[in-house]
């Protein structure tokens, strides 16, 4: 499963595709404020972004790919 | 070659000159629907095909024109003579970028620069039309489309600029549909790949609620980025959702966009002071320019890095160091953002009343500092210091409108009434009046039709399409000469018969191998007729040309001429139809320059200012006769008499003689042009002998109609078919000769004493016209002896024009032949065209009568 989730503190991984976007999706319905690692994401698909951008999480690492970072900077940085 | 990219060139040609046909009626008559969207869609369809190969500056330049067209065919604009220039022009690189694929099996080199450089041009028009073209609610989202550039991250936006460097960069929003997760589109994929990213921002499109009331396959999201590719190469990338995706060329300017929170203090106040007077001093010498840099990074060191002004200082220190003070008066404005702290208001655009005029248009980043500042200056202030303001608010004005090419002429008085009546009103309409400079910051790429154009292919291609099947030319060819080769065959069976009576005293064997002969005859004249029908070609294969040259040319003498094709459904062989090409632009070029008169010229003479070129085909019997006519000034027959004498192809008695027609037809002669100076449109060393002589080696004649004062008309013949010649044989001093059927007006028996001798030549009253006779023998050196006969066999031939009487020793029998042309060391041989075999076997020379005679 290329996303884990310990706590509030969900991290994703790899190849992140369309399949994974409703799990994740319910998951973090659940989640009061999520703090996101994306340090390791390789490619998300814009499902899984749009469920990140609209969960009002935090971001702890941005995904080190700039331009998904880019797509991300809606999110703001955990303190 | 890949077979595909084989059955592409010849389509592609076939499209592209479809199109520049098509663009060309439209320039005529704009409201032609038929035309426009037969054009649309041989464009449409040569774009989409090339989308096929390894061509992308050729599918973007064709996509740029589909564009135009499109907006044409909506009715949005129209085709005025620039754009179809630009259009005919693009037309003409792709088919150079056709014929370098057909030998390279790529596009030429540098065609990634010419394909771009066309398309923003074409894309120029286009957004040149778009203010009025646009429907309103495009409008106003074209007017939105600066407002999110500012919530790309202030250095992203500084990284752009940089890499801009002052070019235009290219802005491009993609919103996709819904339902696009299920069709298996990642948008943000396409978006990560687009060409050029140099900043990106996402955001959601609708309001978005508490997080479970969402549906997560569902998309929500809107992209917007700002790339360094070419709006052609964003557009390429975006083609599978073009519909969801708008993309604008932007200047750099538009990304200069301070943002922070207004910080105050004196500071500032000193700061603008003192770098207004450096700019000053900067213009008047370039090396002063450092000291305003380092005010500015002295004055962004006590500044908080999040406050407006320290932003708007990052963009001075971005704009000088790019340009230096080139770029002085988007300074300026930022200098005053950074005097007022008062950009806060800038971006997002607030609508302030100035724009009630206008509400659809955007103005840009100086002219909303313009208005700001006029905003600022009718709040009171202290009295001493009003005299001041104007005038910083004057010059600000002033540098403003003469760096963005606007007449500065209605300034002045809008400057007075503001001071004297404060009255901003006159200000504000000329500030937001559209710049002319606009047309290239407007969108480029229309939304709205792209579904209609996903529908149109079906359309194009329905039952109404002849089923066509596509031969390489060379197979028929092998056709054409192997049936041509059975008609000679099949002569040899009628020679037999005549043997088989003659020699071996059967009758009835005889009879039975005509028999034979005349079913082969009759299958061999129906395989001859189906595979010539399959090389025939209507004639408007050469004619579509024609309109093009004609306005090109008509254009370059500045002349105004209208070209009327008619019966362009003529049919004739493909080879004729070739041979006939480069004459026919001879003569056309000839109409236009020497015919037909300037506007000036015609208006004086009380004719139309517009001169006609009539170029009409049609069939006579087994000829294609294309006749070219103006209704110029005609040729000048004494001219052309006075031309031929000087040049001693005429004795000047002989020259007197001549009637009118004659003397005009001296112009198909080497060496007589009615015209001194030679022009570089007729006079490329091409005479009208060359006409001739092209029309005659294709077994056709010319002839021209002369009406002085109303114009000429140039009349040419061919054969519809090259193939099969028809000849008739003839008896000369025991050997057997051909001479083509075409040139036969008839043939008589003379008795010896109806020949008249003209002092040393002879002739013959025929049908109470004079015809010179010519002996066969004699002119071909062959000793005849001395015949006494009663009669004389007379071919009558008409070369040129003329009738000539050919006296031979008999007539022998008609045949179907193909005549080879001489070829080896018998190539040089005068007086023959070709050889052809006779049914025995033997070789006939073909003579050519006009050589001879």
């Amino acid at each position: 499963m290329p996303f884990t989730i310990d706590g509030a503190r969900v991290r994703l991984e790899g190849h992140c595709t369309v399949e994974e976007a409703p799990e994740l999706f319910q998951a973090l319905i659940a989640i009061e404020r999520p703090r996101f690692d994306l340090a390791e994401v390789a490619h998300m698909h814009a499902a899984v972004a749009q469920v990140l951008i609209a969960s009002r999480g935090r971001l702890e690492q941005r995904p080190a790919e700039r331009t998904l970072a880019a797509c991300l900077a809606a999110l703001e940085m955990a303190p | 070659m890949n077979s595909l990219l084989a059955q592409f060139i010849p389509e592609a040609r076939d499209l592209i000159d479809r199109a520049a046909t098509g663009i060309l009626v439209l320039e005529g008559r704009p409201e032609d629907h038929a035309a426009i969207n037969e054009v649309f869609r041989a464009v449409h369809t040569l774009k989409g095909t090339s989308g096929l190969f390894d061509v992308g500056p050729l599918t973007r330049l064709v996509h740029a024109a589909e564009d135009l067209l499109d907006e044409a065919r909506a009715g949005g604009m129209a085709l005025n003579s620039e754009i179809v220039d630009g259009l005919l022009e693009s037309l003409d690189v792709v088919g150079r970028w056709i014929d370098a694929l057909e030998h390279q099996e790529k596009l030429p080199d540098g065609a990634e620069v010419e394909s771009s450089q066309r398309a923003v041009a074409l894309r120029g028009w286009l957004a040149g039309t778009k203010p009025n073209s646009q429907p309103a609610a495009a409008l106003a989202a074209a007017g939105r489309k600066l407002e999110w550039l500012v919530k790309l991250p202030e250095a992203e936006r500084l990284a752009a600029f940089k890499v801009a460097n002052g070019r235009p960069l290219t802005a491009w929003r993609f919103e996709p549909e819904e339902d696009c997760f299920f069709r298996g589109d990642d948008p943000l994929a396409m978006v990560r790949f687009a060409p050029g990213v140099l900043a990106l921002q996402v955001e959601p499109n609708q309001d978005l609620g508490a997080l479970d009331s969402l549906d997560p396959l569902q998309c929500w999201l809107t992209f917007h980025g700002v790339s360094d590719a070419t709006p052609g190469a964003l557009a390429e990338h975006f083609r599978y959702v073009a519909e969801r995706v708008e993309i604008v060329e932007i200047a750099d300017a538009d990304l200069v966009l301070p943002v922070g929170s207004r910080a105050d203090g004196p500071v500032f106040r000193d700061f603008t002071r003192l770098a207004r007077l450096q700019i000053e001093a900067g213009r008047l010498d370039p090396s002063k320019v450092a000291a305003l840099t380092s005010s500015i990074s002295t004055l962004a060191g006590m500044t908080a890095p999040a406050s407006l002004q320290a932003s708007a200082l990052r963009w001075c220190a971005a704009l000088l160091d790019g340009s230096g003070l080139e770029r002085a008066v988007e300074i300026e404005a930022l200098i005053a953002v950074i005097e007022t702290g008062n950009a806060h208001r800038l971006p997002p655009l607030a609508a302030p009343v100035a724009f009630a005029t206008d509400p659809q248009r955007e103005p840009n980043l100086g002219e909303r500092l313009a208005l700001e500042q006029i905003e600022a200056w009718l709040t009171p202030g202290p009295a001493d210091i009003a005299t001041g303001r104007f005038e910083a608010l004057a010059r600000t004005l002033r540098g403003l409108f003469l760096a963005l090419g606007r007449e500065a002429g209605e300034l002045e008085p809008a400057l007075a009434a503001l001071r004297h009546k404060r009255d901003a009103e006159p200000l504000r309409k000329l500030i937001s009046r559209p710049r002319p400079r606009e047309a290239a910051l407007t969108p480029a790429t229309p939304s709205a039709p792209a579904a209609v154009k996903a529908a149109e292919p079906a359309a194009a291609d329905g039952p109404g399409l002849p089923r066509v099947l596509r031969v390489d030319q060379g197979k028929i060819d092998s056709i054409v000469n192997l049936v041509a080769e059975l008609i000679v065959a099949k002569n040899s069976l009628q020679y037999l018969a005549d043997r088989a009576e003659r020699e071996h005293g059967s009758r009835a064997m005889s009879r039975e191998i005509k028999e034979a002969y005349s079913v082969i005859d009759r299958i061999t004249q129906g395989l001859h007729l189906g595979v010539m029908s399959v090389r025939m070609m209507p004639v408007n294969q050469v004619l579509q040309r024609f309109p093009r040259l004609v306005r090109d040319v008509a254009r370059a003498l500045g002349k105004k001429v209208e070209l009327v094709i008619e019966g362009e459904d003529t049919e004739a062989d493909k080879n004729v139809l070739e041979s006939l090409a480069d004459p026919l632009i001879h003569i056309v070029r000839n109409s236009l320059d020497h015919g037909v008169e300037t506007p000036a010229e015609r208006l004086a003479l009380g004719k139309p200012e517009q001169g006609t070129v009539r170029i009409a085909a049609r069939n006579e019997a087994d000829f294609v006769v294309i006749e070219v006519s103006d209704d110029g000034r005609g040729v000048d027959t004494a001219r052309v008499r006075e031309k031929a004498v000087k040049q001693g192809i005429l004795t000047a008695e002989r020259a007197e003689q001549m009637s009118e027609i004659e003397a005009a037809n001296l112009i198909f002669l080497p060496g007589v042009s009615t015209k001194d100076e030679v022009s570089d449109l007729s006079g490329r060393g091409v005479g009208m002998d060359v006409v001739r002589t092209t029309v005659v080696k294709a077994g056709g004649d010319v002839t021209l109609r002369n009406a002085p004062g109303r114009g000429s008309s140039v009349i040419i013949r061919l054969p519809l078919t090259m193939a099969v010649t028809r000849i008739v044989t003839v008896d000369c001093c025991g050997q057997l000769f051909g001479i083509p059927m075409d040139l036969i007006a008839e043939t008589v028996r003379l008795e010896r004493k109806s020949i008249q001798r003209v002092s040393n030549a002879e002739a013959f009253v025929l049908r109470n016209a004079i015809v010179p006779i010519a002996r066969l023998a004699e002119r071909l050196g062959l000793d005849s002896g001395e015949t006494q006969a009663e009669e004389e066999a007379v071919i009558v031939v008409n070369i040129g024009g003329e009738l000539v009487g050919v006296v031979v020793d008999g007539f022998r029998e008609r045949l179907e032949t193909v005549v080879k042309p001489l070829s080896g060391i018998l190539e040089g041989a005068l007086g023959f065209s070709g050889t052809a075999l006779l049914g025995d076997g033997r070789v006939l020379l073909i003579l050519d009568l006009a050589e001879i005679l």
